[in-house]
């Protein structure tokens, strides 16, 4: 399973990236784009899918956050 | 919206056998199950249930409609809408093919129920957008999208593709061969 929220890559061998959510890591697959340490991305079935931009994280997790309590 | 339109059956969107055999709540959860994981985060079901949904999405199984209905209540809601102002049949294969083809992209335009405040990456990996397959691996691909911009994709719901096959993408899955 993958985690719907923005991840934080904090290493990077070759193709696969650990990605820090937080209260977890985890292992990603980079099979296009170019991203590096630092970079906040949305991971589903272990690729990474997309980046997400520093400013729309928190964004992201309000959205979960409000979507959750109705 | 006010109009029916009815989507071309040529060209990129054409699809030889609409739902490719599969049985209508099938071909929905193929296009629903993308998003599971939002609302798995949400805790709104839970891994036990999200694990049935990817089963039965890759194996191309029905599920009870009144679960699928609870689970995805977003998407019920709004293929509802379309029931009641488009005239469309409820549960028909017409109605899950034009609400993911068409209607759903002007529901995230028009910012409609949760997509009023969701930013703009997810909506953007919301959108259901076909796409053209540039590159494969194992149960990945990578699809130029309609628009320009390019997408990995993991292949789990359609099969193994080959580069040049036309599908559709919501989130990181290919939903579909066209």
């Amino acid at each position: 399973m993958c985690l719907a929220i923005p991840g934080k890559i904090i290493s990077k061998k070759g193709k696969v990236v650990v990605v820090d959510y937080g209260s977890e890591k985890r292992k990603a697959s980079i099979i296009d784009g170019s991203y590096k340490v630092g970079d906040f991305v949305i991971v589903q079935g272990k690729i990474v899918v997309d980046a997400v931009p520093a400013e729309q994280v928190k964004r992201w997790h309000r959205f979960l956050r409000e979507t959750s309590k109705r | 919206m006010k109009k029916i339109v009815t989507i071309k059956e040529k060209g990129v969107y054409s699809s030889k056998r609409l739902g490719q055999g599969l049985k209508v709540e099938a071909y929905f959860l193929k296009y629903a199950f993308p998003c599971a994981f939002i609302t798995l985060q949400r805790g709104a079901i839970d891994l036990k249930t999200y694990k049935m949904l990817e089963r039965a999405a890759v194996k191309g199984e029905s599920l009870p409609r009144s679960m699928l209905e609870k689970v995805f209540a977003a998407a019920d809601r709004r293929m509802d809408i379309l029931v009641k102002e488009q005239g469309y049949e409820k549960w028909s294969m017409k109605l899950v093919r034009d609400y993911y083809w068409k209607w759903h992209d002007r529901f995230i335009k028009d910012g409609e129920g949760s997509y009023g405040f969701a930013p703009e990456i997810i909506k953007e990996l919301c959108r259901v957008l076909p796409g053209t397959v540039v590159k494969v691996g194992k149960e990945t691909a990578v699809v130029k999208l309609k628009g320009g911009k390019v997408r990995p994709v993991m292949t789990l719901l359609v099969g193994a593709l080959k580069k040049g096959d036309k599908v559709m993408v919501h989130y990181g899955y290919a939903c579909e061969k066209l």
